[in-house]
C-alpha cells in the first residue's frame, strides 16, 4: 500500500523525497490545491471516502501517516 | 471608541492595570468585562446581535460535541462492524443537522445585513416606484465574529476539538476587544484556548506589545491618513487627471489600504500582547508577493485561510464536485479531473471573497479578476516551464524575481482595486484606459500638488513609506526586528523608540473629528 501511495505522490511532484519527509503539510510541501488532488487520487485508488474529519495535518504529514489513514478507512468502510 | 483616541488610551491603560492587579485566574474576566464595555460603547443596539450569535453557536457546538461523545462511548462498547457503521452514520446525521441549522441562522443575519437594503430597493422600486428607508442594524465586526463563530462550530463538528463548556469564556473569544473592529478572523483553538491559560506580567512582552501598537499607529497616522484625502480628491476628479497621475494615485491607494489595515491589526496585536494573548498575523509583506496566489497567502491571511479551510476544502471533497470530477477524469484524463475539483472550489471561494468585501457588481468583478487569474494559473501550470524556456527567462534570476513582484503588484494592488475604488465601473474603465493610453507625464508635475497634499506632506509621507519599506525588507529576510532591537544598547534602542514616537506626534494626521470610522476594513 505504501508503494502505491508513494507512486501517487511521485506522479504529482517527483522532486520531493517523500520517504524521509515527515512534515509535508506543516512545511507546506503539499499545499491545499495539491492536497485536494491527492485526496481525490487516494479515494479512487483505494476505494475509500475521505471525510473532513480526516483532513488534518497529522494524517497527511508523511507517507506512513497516509498509509495508516487509508488502512483505517478501509477497515471502517 | 476608536483605537486611536485619548479615551481609548485611558481605557486600555485602566484595563491593563486592573488586569495585572487581579489574580491570574480571574484575568480573562477583566478582558470579558472590558470587551463588553467596548462593544456596548460602540452601540448598545449591537449587543443583542453579537450575544445572540455567541449563544446560538455555543449551544449548537455543545449539542454537536454531545453527539460525538455519545457516539464515541457507543463505539467503544460495540464489537460488530455493521453496528459500528450504523452508529457512525447516526452520529454524522444528527451532528450535521445541528451544524447546518446553526450555520444557516448565523449566516442568514450576515447576509441580511449585506443584501437587505439592495433587495428592498429593487423590490419597492419595481412595485411602487420608490424605495422606503429600511433600517438594518449592522453590528460592529459582524463579518469577523460571524466567520470566527462558524469556524468554531465547524471545527467542533469535524472533531478538531471538543466544544467550550464555559459560555463566558467563549463569549470573550467572540467579542475580544482588540480584534472585534477589523479582525484578524480568530480560530478558537488558537485564540480561545489562550483564555484558559494563566498570564503573568512580563516586562519584555509588554514592551514588545507597546512597540508593535506604536508601529501600527505610525502606519495609520503618518502614512495611511496622509495619503487618504489625496486619493479621494484625485479619483473624484478622474476626468481631469492625467494617466500618470491616476497610476500614481492608485499606487498611493495601495499604500493607504495596506497601512490602514495592517496598522490597525498591528495595534490590535500589540495591545493584546500586553495581556499575554497572541493574535494571529494577518499580513506578511504582501507587496513582495510573486504571484496572485502568493499575494493572497500574505494579504489578509486569516480570511484566505478561513476560506481555504471552511469553504475550499469541504467543497473540494463534496459529493457533487467528486462526481463531476470523476466524469471529467473519465472523459479527459487525470489532470482534467484534478483541475475540475480545484476550479469548482476556487470559483465558489472567489464569489464568496468578492461578496465578503462588498455586494456591488464592482466587487463581483474584483473577485472574478483575482479568482480568474488563479484559476488560469492552475490550468496553465504545466505550460509555464516550457513558456519560460521559449522566452529564455531564468526563473531563478533576481531580475525575473523583481519582474514577478511588479507584475503581481499590478495584478492585485492596482487593476482590481480600480474597479472598487473608482466612483463607478464606467469611471474605472476610463481610469484604466487613461493609465494605459494617455500618461500625460508632462502635466503630472504641475497637477500633483493641486489635490490637497503639498510638497512637505508628500515628503513626510514618503519618508514614512521608506521606513516601512526598509522594515518590510528586513522582515522578508527573516529579521525579528523587535527582538533585534531589544538586544542593542540602551541609547540606540531608546533613540529608535523616541524617533518613532515623535515622528507620530509631529507628523501624524490627527485632530478633532478623528474617529474609528476612518479604518477602511471596518466597513466589511
Amino acid at each position: 500500500m505504501k508503494d502505491r501511495i508513494l507512486n501517487i505522490l511521485k506522479s504529482m511532484d517527483d522532486s520531493v523525497d517523500y520517504v524521509s519527509e515527515t512534515k509535508l503539510i506543516d512545511d507546506k510541501v503539499i499545499d491545499s490545491l495539491t492536497l485536494t488532488a491527492l485526496i481525490s487520487e487516494l479515494e479512487s485508488e483505494f476505494n475509500i471516502e475521505i471525510d473532513m474529519d480526516d483532513i488534518v495535518p497529522e494524517n497527511f504529514n508523511s507517507v506512513d501517516a497516509m498509509t495508516e489513514l487509508v488502512e483505517r478507512l478501509q477497515d471502517e468502510q | 471608541m476608536t483605537f486611536i483616541s485619548f479615551y481609548f488610551l485611558v481605557f486600555l491603560t485602566a484595563v491593563a492595570v486592573v488586569y495585572f492587579i487581579v489574580p491570574a485566574k480571574a484575568r480573562w474576566v477583566v478582558l470579558l468585562a472590558a470587551s463588553l464595555i467596548f462593544y456596548a460603547k460602540a452601540g448598545l443596539s449591537y449587543l443583542p446581535f453579537m450575544m445572540g450569535t455567541a449563544a446560538i453557536t455555543y449551544v449548537g457546538a455543545r449539542m454537536i460535541s454531545g453527539i460525538h461523545e455519545r457516539a464515541a462511548l457507543a463505539l467503544a462498547s460495540e464489537e460488530r462492524k455493521d453496528e459500528k457503521k450504523a452508529i457512525r452514520r447516526k452520529e454524522k446525521r444528527s451532528a450535521r443537522k445541528v451544524m447546518w441549522i446553526v450555520v444557516a441562522v448565523v449566516l442568514a443575519y450576515l447576509i441580511y445585513t449585506k443584501f437587505a437594503r439592495k433587495v428592498a430597493a429593487l423590490f419597492f422600486s419595481a412595485a411602487s416606484g420608490g424605495s422606503p428607508a429600511l433600517t438594518v442594524i449592522i453590528p460592529l465586526g459582524i463579518s469577523y465574529y460571524t466567520f470566527s463563530t462558524i469556524g468554531y462550530v465547524l471545527d467542533v463538528y469535524w472533531k478538531r476539538y471538543p466544544a467550550e463548556k464555559n459560555f463566558f469564556r467563549y463569549l470573550l473569544y467572540v467579542c475580544y476587544f482588540p480584534h472585534i473592529l477589523q479582525g484578524p478572523i480568530a480560530r478558537y483553538d488558537r485564540l480561545g484556548f489562550q483564555f484558559r491559560e494563566l498570564h503573568y506580567f512580563d516586562y519584555r512582552r509588554v514592551c514588545f506589545g507597546v512597540q508593535l501598537a506604536l508601529w501600527g499607529v505610525f502606519q495609520k497616522l503618518v502614512i495611511a491618513d496622509r495619503f487618504g484625502p489625496f486619493v479621494t480628491n484625485v479619483l473624484a476628479n478622474y476626468q481631469n487627471a492625467s494617466g500618470s497621475l491616476l497610476l500614481f494615485t492608485m499606487f498611493l491607494y495601495a499604500v493607504q489600504l495596506y497601512t490602514d489595515f495592517s496598522g490597525c491589526v498591528d495595534i490590535a496585536r500589540g495591545m493584546s500582547q500586553i495581556f499575554g494573548i497572541e493574535i494571529e498575523q494577518n499580513f506578511r509583506q504582501p507587496y513582495f508577493a510573486t504571484s496572485v496566489d502568493d499575494f493572497w497567502r500574505r494579504w489578509h491571511i486569516t480570511l484566505g485561510a478561513w476560506f481555504r479551510d471552511y469553504l475550499y476544502m469541504p467543497v473540494s471533497i463534496s459529493g457533487f464536485v467528486k462526481k463531476f470530477s470523476r466524469a471529467m477524469r473519465k472523459k479527459f484524463g487525470a489532470v482534467a479531473g484534478q483541475n475540475t475539483t480545484t476550479v469548482c472550489a476556487l470559483i465558489l471561494v472567489w464569489i464568496a471573497t468578492g461578496l465578503w468585501h462588498g455586494t456591488g457588481w464592482n466587487y463581483m468583478l474584483w473577485g472574478a479578476w483575482q479568482g480568474g487569474i488563479i484559476i488560469l494559473s492552475v490550468i496553465l501550470k504545466p505550460v509555464y516551464p516550457r513558456m519560460l524556456n521559449v522566452l529564455h527567462f531564468d526563473p531563478d534570476s533576481p531580475e525575473f524575481h523583481v519582474f514577478r513582484i511588479l507584475r503581481t503588484f499590478l495584478l492585485c494592488g492596482i487593476i482590481p482595486r480600480t474597479f472598487v475604488k473608482a466612483p463607478s465601473l464606467g469611471a474605472a474603465a476610463v481610469i484604466l484606459k487613461k493609465m494605459l493610453t494617455s500618461p500625460g507625464l508632462g502635466v503630472f508635475r504641475h497637477t500633483v500638488f493641486t489635490y490637497g497634499l503639498g510638497k512637505i506632506e508628500f515628503l513626510i509621507g514618503f519618508a514614512g513609506l521608506f521606513l516601512l519599506f526598509l522594515t518590510s525588507v528586513m522582515k522578508e529576510r527573516g529579521w525579528q526586528i523587535r527582538a533585534h532591537l531589544a538586544g542593542r544598547n540602551l541609547v540606540f534602542r531608546w533613540s529608535i523608540y523616541l524617533f518613532l514616537f515623535f515622528f507620530v506626534i509631529l507628523c501624524g494626521k490627527y485632530g478633532p473629528g478623528y474617529n474609528a470610522a476612518s479604518f477602511i476594513y471596518m466597513g466589511f
